[in-house]
Parts: C-alpha cells; structure tokens; sequence
C-alpha cells in the first residue's frame, strides 16, 4: 500500500502529475459482489451450527422410522387378531429385548406390545400425516389468503368466519366432526385441514395488504402494471420466506393437533396403525408414574422431532429474509 | 483575534465491524470546532458525517468503535468515554442532538409536555410545577401557538414541522453548549424549511451555543453556516468559511458540489452531476477516494493519499491540485462565475418575491 | 312476576338507549345539544354497540352449526345414554321413550321446518325475554289409572323465571339443580377461573420480566435459555409437556396431585402447568416488540437528550412495547373463565373445561350449547376490552375511525 509519494518510484514527478481524468464506466463500477437471494439464503442457513443439527436429527428419526422397526422384526397391531402378532409381558422394562420395554395394560389394544416398534410406526404415520396436513393447509392458505388480500369484497365474509370459528372451542369442533367421521388417515387429514388453512391465510392477506402499499408497488402500479404482473412479480418473491417458513412449521403443528384428537379418542382405529400421538397418549393415560419409559419413550422422539422442525422454520424465516443478507 | 475552541478533534478514525469485515468509515479527521460558531459538515450520504459527529455523543452504532484519535471538550477526550455512565454528565446535557427525522424522534405515547419537562427534571433538578413552567415557556420560544393548550397534547397530533420545534424546544431545555443538527430539514416540507433554519439561527443568538450542522444540502449552508467542511469518503477534504468554499474552493469534489446546485446552473446547460457511487468501505481506499469519479484526477490521486494543503489561515483543501507540482487546471466555468450568478439569483429571486407580494395584496 | 317486569324493563330500556344513540349520532334529535351529543355520540360508545351487533352474528352462527353437527349424530348414539338398558327393552318401547327424550333435548324431528324452528327456539331461549322454565319429566314411566288404562305423566320438579335461559341439563352430572345457567356460572366456572386466574398471574408475573431481561440482554445467556424454552413449549404438543409438568411438579416437587375446592395448595399444580406454559408466549412477543422499539429513533433521540439507558429502557421503551399486548390482557383474564380441557382432566378439575367434554360424552345438547354459548359472549367480550384498553393506553388509537 503506497502512502508515501516517495515510496512511488516507477513514476516521475511529471508523469505522477498529469491529469488523466477519469472514466464514468469505472466511476459507475459498483464495487459490491453480485448477489444471489438463493445463495446468501444457503449461506446464512449453514452458517448456523443449530441449523445443521436440526436437519441432521430430522434426517436421522425420518430414516429411524423406517429402518427401526426392522431391527427387531416385531409385528404390532391395533385391536384385531391378537395370536398373530408378537405381544409380550405388559410393563417390561427396557433391555436388549425391547429397546424401549413393552407397553403398559391400560395401552389397548397395544397392550404387552413392543414399544420401541410402535413408537417407530407411530413416527412414519405422524410424519406423513403431518407432512400431508402442512402441503395442504399451505395450499389453501395461499390460494385463500391471496384471494383474501386481493378481492375487497371477500374480505368481510372471511373476518366474518374467522370471528366465527373463533368463537367455538377448537376442540370441540373436532370432537363433533369426528362424531359422524369414520376415524381414517383422510378423515384425520381433513378434519385437522378444514380449519389449519385460517392461520396462513389471514397472515398472508396481511402481507399482501401491507405489501401492496409499499411504495414500489405504488410505483409499479402508476407505471402501468398488470395486477398479475405485480402479484407474481412483487408479492409472491417476498411471500415465498413465507411459505417455506410456514411449512416447516405446519409439520410439528399438524404432529400437535393430532395428539390433541388421540387425547379425546378419535385418532385412528385401524388395524396395523398407530400414531405418535396414540403411543403418548395411550401411556399418558396408564400408570407412567411407576412406569416412567412409557411416557418417555415417545417422547424422545416427539420431543426432538418438533422441536428441530420449529427451529428449522425459525432459521428459515431469518435467511429467507432478505433484510438480513449481507 | 484567536476564537476560542469548544471541540478539538485530532487524527480520528472510526471502524465498523459489519458480518467480520472490518470497514474505516473515518479515516484520520483533524478538526476544530470555535465558540459560538456554526459550522457546516457537507457530503454526499455515505460520506460517513453522520458517524463523525455520533463520535461527539458517544452515539456509534453497537458494531462501530473509534481506532483512533481524540476529541477534546473542556478539558475531556470523548474517544475515551466508554460508559454510558461517563456520559451521562455530557450527552443531552452539553451536547445535544437533532435528528432528521422529526416525525419519528419523538415517544408516541408521551406528551409533548411531558417529553420536553423530562428533560428539565433530569437535567436542572427542576420540580414537576417549575418544569411545567419552564416547558410552556420553551414551547412559546418555539413559537407554537397556546402553548398552555399544548403541553398535553401528543406527537401524533402534529404536523412534521411543529415535530421538529417540538424537537428543538427539547434541546433547548438541555441548553447544551453544542447543538448538532442532523439534517434537521431534509424531512420537512420545502415551505418548512427556511422557518425551521430561521427559528434555529434565532436561538442560536440567544442562547449562544455552537451549532454543527449536517447537510446535504448547499443552500442550507449558504443560509446558516459561518464555516464549511466538506467530507468524502470518511475524511474532510475541504474546510474554510462560507466564503472559502463558494468562492475559493480548490477541491475538484466541492467544485464538483457546487456545480450540482441546479439554482446555479442556467437553463440552456444541462444540470451537472457527479458520475459514479461514493465509496463503500469495502476495500481499502488507496490514493485519493474522489480520483475514481474526478476529471481532473492525476495519476498521483490514484496511488497516494494527498495531504491536507493549507490555502489561508482559514482556508485548507486536501488535493494534490495545489502541490506546486501539479499543473494549472481551469475550474469549470460554473464555479469561476459563481459568485457573479449567486447575486443574479438572489436578485431574481427578490424580485420574484416583490411581484409575488404586490399579486397578493 | 317481579322477574318478568325486571327483564322487560331491561329490554325495553337497551332497545331505547340503542335506538336513541341511533338517533343522536345521525344528528336526527339533539343536533345542537353538544352535551348530549359528546356522551351519546361518544366514538367508544358507538364502536362498541357495532362491535357486539356484528359479533352477534358470529353467536348466532355458532349457535347454529353446533346445533347442525349435533343433528348429526345418530338418534341412537344420543339415546343410549338417556335410556339405562337400552339393549334390553323392546323395541318399540324403547322408540317411543327415545322420541321423548329427543324432544326434550330439542333435537327431535329431521324436516327442515322443525330443524329450523329448533334452532329459532334456542335463539328464543337466550334472548333476554323473561320465560319460565320448569326441570321435568316427561312419560318416561308408564302408570295405570283407575281404570287400568295407562298413562303418561309430567313430573315437575322445579321452575324458575330467567331471563336469560340456556335450557335444561338431562344428564345433569352430580348435582341438584338441572338448570344449565346454574351448573356453568354456579359449579363449574369457579373452579375454572380459580386456576385460570392463578395462571394468568403466574404467566404475567414470569412472562414480562423474562421478556424485558431477554431483550435487554440479547444474545446474553438469559435470552438464550429463555429462547430455548419457548421453542420447546412452542413446538412439543401441549399434552406431552402437560405431563412433563406434572412428572416435575407433582412427582419430583411434591406438589397435591388432586384439586380439591378447599384446598388451596391444591390449586398450584394446576394453575402453574397453565401459568409457565402460557408464560412462554408473552415473553416471545414482550421481547419481541421490545428489540423493535430499541431500533426507534425516538430511542435514539432520548438517548441524545442524555436519558439514563435504565430509564430509556423502563420508561419509554416498556410502555412503546406494552401497547401491543395489553390488548390481550382481558382476553387471557376472561378466558381464565372458561379453563383448560387438558389441564383440567389431567388435575381433575371439575370445571367448564371437563363439562365440554362431559357434555359431548353424554350428549346432553343444552349443556353443550350453553358452553359454546358463553365462550363465545366471553370472546366477543374479550375482543372488545382489548380495543377499549388499548384506547385507553394509546393516544394515537381513535376508534372512530374503525
């Protein structure tokens, strides 16, 4: 770094002072790196040790529930035909047998059954189960809440039904759907889904709403933009933190929701299923004081897997957002 | 006549740390600030004058610290006060800011009266009823209009302008011996403006503080300044009296200034402008930071750093121009006819307000 | 009678003080009168008859699609837990006895008329027309006159004027009085509130200061704990850390693991299950709205005005940061009334909480519609405290304009 001028000997003094000028091209060179939202996305995402623990136990009880039941090759069933099916002594304690014991006598019908197994099984239901409820509540969310934020006049009928549907306990309304519902996979899928798309929905129409009051939109608007052209062209980039954020955070609420049905008995009845939220609730409601795997046992997976998918939504919606690149 | 200086400041320089990278926003300014004066700190925005005077309230962002350097108020060199506490006796009490932006500088959920009596409590030991008192009385000084009416009312239910003698009112209830107006008028409304400059020259007479005052905007500093310094790129690179810089400039960046003031130009010639961005921080600056976007860069500007060369006892430009060295360049037309077009348009601009007077009455 | 003159009364006076607040604001009477006109056509006045007259209609449809999914379970589901033996009697028996009791849940009939005129009754019941109501049995035994002809016969237990009627409870669980009003507001919300108050208190005294200690210390290992534990209370299911709660509270602290009315160290199991779950929002939005305000320039500029950072910080900052939440301070506090399904099973608390899903088990239709029905007054209630709160605390906030 030459500070010195004596320090410049390449030059003489006449040529060091002669006026060159200067070139616009080079004056209007900005000297920032070129940027890419996708890339500093990625980048801040993996900047964040958290982050990268999270995807990995994701990774790991995604693979666990389906490679752990065939470690130990148990068959599980639900309230059908016992003798064919591998059932134990009911409270064994965990060992090398059974790597989480066995379930309690009040879990009918799983009882005596291996829990390390059923736990595992309960993962994949609830994973596709939450996975299933968060894609579609998404869906609807979006569509409804850019139609929402959009069309004035949907707005009242909208305010109206959420006011409405606020107004009943949640759960009641689940327990009086299930009511007439035979209890299945889809059943379970929409009924959680009827009402999940509200939440998504109303946020969206507020964003669309302050979104579309910002000055560039303004300003794309007086220079003759299409409204599709501002909705795809403006809105949907800025929205799409939100909906990544949002999906990764419908998972573990949908996971929730269902636990909240087994806990009330209208989870599913059928045969060789079972869900994360049956296996807790089910140990919930035996002797888990005495016997204190049985709510662990679920747990450890429940616990880790929520908690990693909601922290991923947090650490999405941070590096999605673009006030926080650079 | 040697003026007495309130602030000495002497090589300072001050880093950011921004994602790891270390950035010299201010880099080695030396400068002195007289009683009682009103000096002007002119630059583009980025020209880092918003930090050079953070530095003399302690106020730099949490990821800026100054390197280096001193300033010297009274006997104290600020660059060392580390501690809020430190500061206490000083910030608001003896040196007071304005901000740009009046419509956000003030608590929406307090009173104007309370968040200008606040000040009095704290600062003077007055009691409630004595700075209520006091308050009404800085409101009136501010000319806002029933001022007994006022001192309940809420920021939200004023205009920018009278936000911004709110705003003043509360620096005044600091008397604080130096004022830093923050571009105080750039949110304001044009018809605002010169009211707002008025009202702070006025007290400024009263009150006899020293005024530093941030600006973009050359016609503000023919208005109201004594002195200018002219900053780019983290440094000063040009300061003198009023005079100096609009009739005497020798830096081709205040050349350049000046020639953007679209009043200045007449209407057959384009309106001139600066090509090319300030500089980010980025990378290291060698050379002269203006020689990128100068026309009359030399080869030197480009590789070493010029020295600040002193003109007169007031006047001093940091360009390699006036090294003895350098050859004789003609500044543009604009600058050399300046003074002779600033007496146009002033006249103009009078008679345009005698026509406008008579139409009204 | 002193009933049905009081409850007349009243109606005929909110239908004079709605219509002449109609009047005054539209400047039809009292156009010149500025007293009248600032009490009357006082904005928070008009805003809250519109906000309850729009909120009326969500009741109503409430109301009515509870009343639909009802209709839809099965005739038999609903009169197997009416009728002891259901298996054994016959059936033609047991189809007359079940019309009865269908009747009396006022649930019977499937044309679109008697549907309707089902759902018009319940309206009926809840608007404030004084009407007498008697607890009673209808031919649900069959006895034998003089002449050995059977008869049916009306058992009346008790009536009762009110004046707002919520109906009669069949299925009545444990309790003497049958009236639906009497079981929610005189057994079952007070144990409810009882806890849930506790928790409101709990959940305020621990959130905001978690909060406040959270954002001023950011990053610091407070905020970072803090953190932690609302992403945990966040995304576990609510009955799995219910539980986790209980193990720690009961079962390691050695708290009482049963309510019990009189006891009032019965009570804290229950109400801090509640309090440190709920704790955890308000610290995520107290710190949230804080880190905000901090970003201000009014902060800023209090801080050049030389203002201590401790007085920045509990003065300006906290009140700038409060505004947001304090509207929903009445709803947490109103909705302390109506108790927590979970917890309330889990404790064994004999609030409104457990009569829900009491109600829904035994299918007793009143006692579930005066459920939804008093959520939803306690909601509509809830949403407008919150505005006239927030009015109150935030000068900018002008109601009018809504």
């Amino acid at each position: 770094m030459a500070k010195n001028i004596d320090e410049v000997v390449e030059f003489n003094t006449k040529d060091l002072f002669t006026v060159v000028g200067n070139s616009d091209d080079e004056a209007e060179k900005l000297e920032s790196t070129p940027y890419s939202y996708w890339g500093e996305t990625f980048k801040q995402l993996w900047k964040n040790p958290l982050t990268i623990i999270c995807i990995a136990i994701i990774i790991l009880i995604v693979i666990m529930a389906f490679v752990g039941p065939l470690i130990k090759q148990y068959k599980i069933i639900g309230a059908g035909n016992k003798t064919t099916f591998d059932t134990f002594e009911n409270y064994l304690p965990p060992s090398a047998d059974h790597f989480f014991g066995t379930a309690g006598a009040e879990m009918k019908p799983y009882d005596g059954q291996d829990l390390w197994t059923l736990v595992w099984k309960g993962t994949q239901l609830s994973l596709l189960l939450g996975t299933v409820v968060a894609l579609i509540d998404t869906f609807f969310g979006i569509i409804i809440g850019s139609m929402w934020g959009y069309f004035k006049w949907l707005d009242p009928i909208l305010i109206e039904l959420r006011n409405f549907i606020n107004t009943i306990p949640s759960i009641l309304l689940y327990i009086l759907l299930m009511q007439f519902l035979e209890p299945s996979f889809w059943t379970i899928v929409l009924v959680l889904c009827m009402f999940g798309w509200m939440g998504l929905a109303g946020f969206i129409r507020n964003q669309i709403i302050i979104i579309r009051n910002r000055e560039y939109n303004i300003a794309s608007q007086t220079l003759g933009s299409s409204s599709k052209a501002m909705i795809t062209h403006n809105l949907l980039p800025y929205l799409i933190s939100v909906i990544v954020t949002v999906i990764s955070t419908a998972i573990p609420g949908a996971i929730s929701s269902e636990v909240g049905l087994a806990y009330f008995n209208l989870s599913f009845k059928a045969d060789d299923q079972v869900t994360l939220g049956q296996v807790l609730t089910l140990a919930a409601k035996d002797n888990w004081i005495d016997h204190i795997y049985l709510l662990l046992a679920p747990m450890v997976v429940m616990a880790p897997l929520t908690i990693c998918f909601f922290y991923l939504g947090l650490a999405l919606a941070d590096a999605t957002d673009p006030k926080n690149h650079r | 006549m040697e003026k007495k200086k309130v602030l000495e400041i002497k090589n300072l320089s001050v880093g950011f740390l921004s994602h790891g990278k270390k950035m010299n926003v201010i880099r080695d300014i030396t400068l002195d600030v007289f009683e009682g004066e009103t000096l002007a700190i002119v630059g583009e925005s980025g020209s880092g004058k918003s930090v050079f005077t953070k530095t003399f309230t302690g106020m730099l962002d949490s990821n800026g610290y100054i390197s280096n350097g001193s300033i010297m108020f009274d006997g104290v060199d600020l660059a060392t006060l580390k501690k809020t506490k430190e500061w206490l006796g000083i910030r608001g009490k003896r040196i007071a800011t304005i901000f740009q932006d009046p419509m956000t500088s003030l608590n929406p959920l307090f009173s104007i009266g309370y968040q200008i009596s606040e000040v009095l409590r704290l600062h003077h030991n007055l009691s409630k009823e004595e700075a209520k008192k006091e308050a009404i009385n800085l409101l009136k000084k501010v000319r806002i209009p029933d001022a007994e009416k006022r001192y309940n009312d809420y920021p939200f239910q004023y205009s920018g302008g009278m936000r911004q003698r709110v705003v003043i009112a509360i620096a005044l209830a600091c008397r604080p011996e130096i004022l830093i107006c923050d571009e105080p008028t750039t949110a304001l409304d044009v018809t605002v403006q010169a009211q707002i400059l008025d009202l702070i020259k006025e007290l400024q007479k009263e009150y006899k503080w020293t005024t530093i005052f941030i600006t973009h905007d050359l016609g503000v500093v023919a208005n109201v300044a004594d002195r200018v310094a002219v900053m780019y790129g983290g440094q000063i690179i040009e300061y003198g009296t009023v005079e100096d810089i609009f009739y005497r400039s020798a830096h081709p960046y205040t050349w350049a200034l000046l020639a953007s003031l679209p009043q200045l130009g007449s209407k057959e010639d384009p309106l001139s402008y600066i090509s090319g961005n300030p500089p980010t921080f980025t990378s290291e600056i060698i050379g002269d930071a203006f020689a990128v976007r100068n026309k009359y860069a030399m080869r030197i500007d480009f590789l070493v750093e010029p020295p600040m060369f002193k003109i007169s006892e007031t006047h001093s430009a940091k360009t390699w121009l006036l090294d003895p060295r350098a050859p004789k360049v003609e500044k543009p037309t604009i600058i050399k006819n300046l003074s002779k077009r600033i007496k146009e348009v002033s006249s103009e601009l009078k008679k345009e307000i005698e026509i406008g007077g008579e139409k009204h009455e | 009678m002193a009933t049905f003159l009081i409850g007349y009364t009243i109606i005929a006076l909110i239908v004079l003080f709605v219509l002449f607040v109609i009047l005054v604001s539209r400047r039809i009477i009292f156009k010149n009168n500025a007293k009248i006109q600032s009490i009357f056509a006082h904005p928070l006045l008009i805003y809250s008859l519109k906000r309850i007259g729009s909120a009326l209609i969500s009741v109503m449809l409430a109301i009515t699609a509870t009343y639909l999914l009802l209709r839809l379970k099965s005739r038999t589901t609903i009169c197997q837990g009416y009728i002891e033996n259901w298996q054994k009697l016959p059936v033609d028996v047991r189809e007359v006895r079940c019309d009865s009791v269908l009747k009396d849940l006022g649930l019977y009939g499937n044309s679109f008329g008697e549907i309707l005129g089902q759902i018009i009754n319940y309206f009926y019941k809840i608007l404030p027309f004084p009407k007498t109501i008697c607890t009673q049995e209808t031919g649900t035994d069959i006895i034998y006159d003089a002449f050995n002809n059977a008869i049916s016969y009306v058992r009346v237990y008790d009536c009762r004027t009110f004046i707002i009627d919520l109906g009669i409870s069949y299925k009545a669980s444990g309790t003497d009085s049958r009236y639906v009003i009497d079981i929610i507001f005189g057994e079952r919300m007070m144990h409810s509130f009882r806890i849930g108050i506790l928790a409101v208190v709990i959940e305020l005294a621990i959130g905001y200061p978690l909060g406040v200690l959270m954002a001023k210390h950011k990053d610091g290992i407070i905020d970072k704990i803090g953190k932690t534990y609302i992403i945990s209370i966040d995304a576990i299911p609510g009955v799995a850390y219910y539980y986790i709660w209980q193990l720690l509270l009961v079962y390691i602290i050695g708290l009482e693991n049963r309510y019990d009315a009189s006891n009032f160290a019965s009570w804290l199991a229950p109400a801090l299950t509640m309090g440190l779950t709920g704790m955890a929002g308000i610290a995520l939005w107290v710190r949230r709205f804080m880190l905000d305000e901090f970003n201000s320039d009014y902060v800023k500029f209090a801080r050049a005005k030389g203002i201590s950072e401790n007085r920045i910080m509990y003065t300006h900052v906290l009140r700038n940061a409060i505004v947001p939440l304090i509207r929903s301070i009445p709803a947490s506090i109103l909705g302390a009334l109506l108790g927590s399904f979970y917890i309330e099973k889990i404790y064994g608390v004999p609030g409104l909480g457990e009569y829900l899903i009491w109600a829904n088990d035994y299918n007793d239709m009143y006692a579930l519609q005066g459920i939804v029905v008093v959520s939803a007054f306690i909601s509509i209630l809830a949403y407008l405290a919150g505005d006239i709160v927030t009015a109150m605390v935030d000068p900018r906030v002008s109601l009018a304009s809504e």
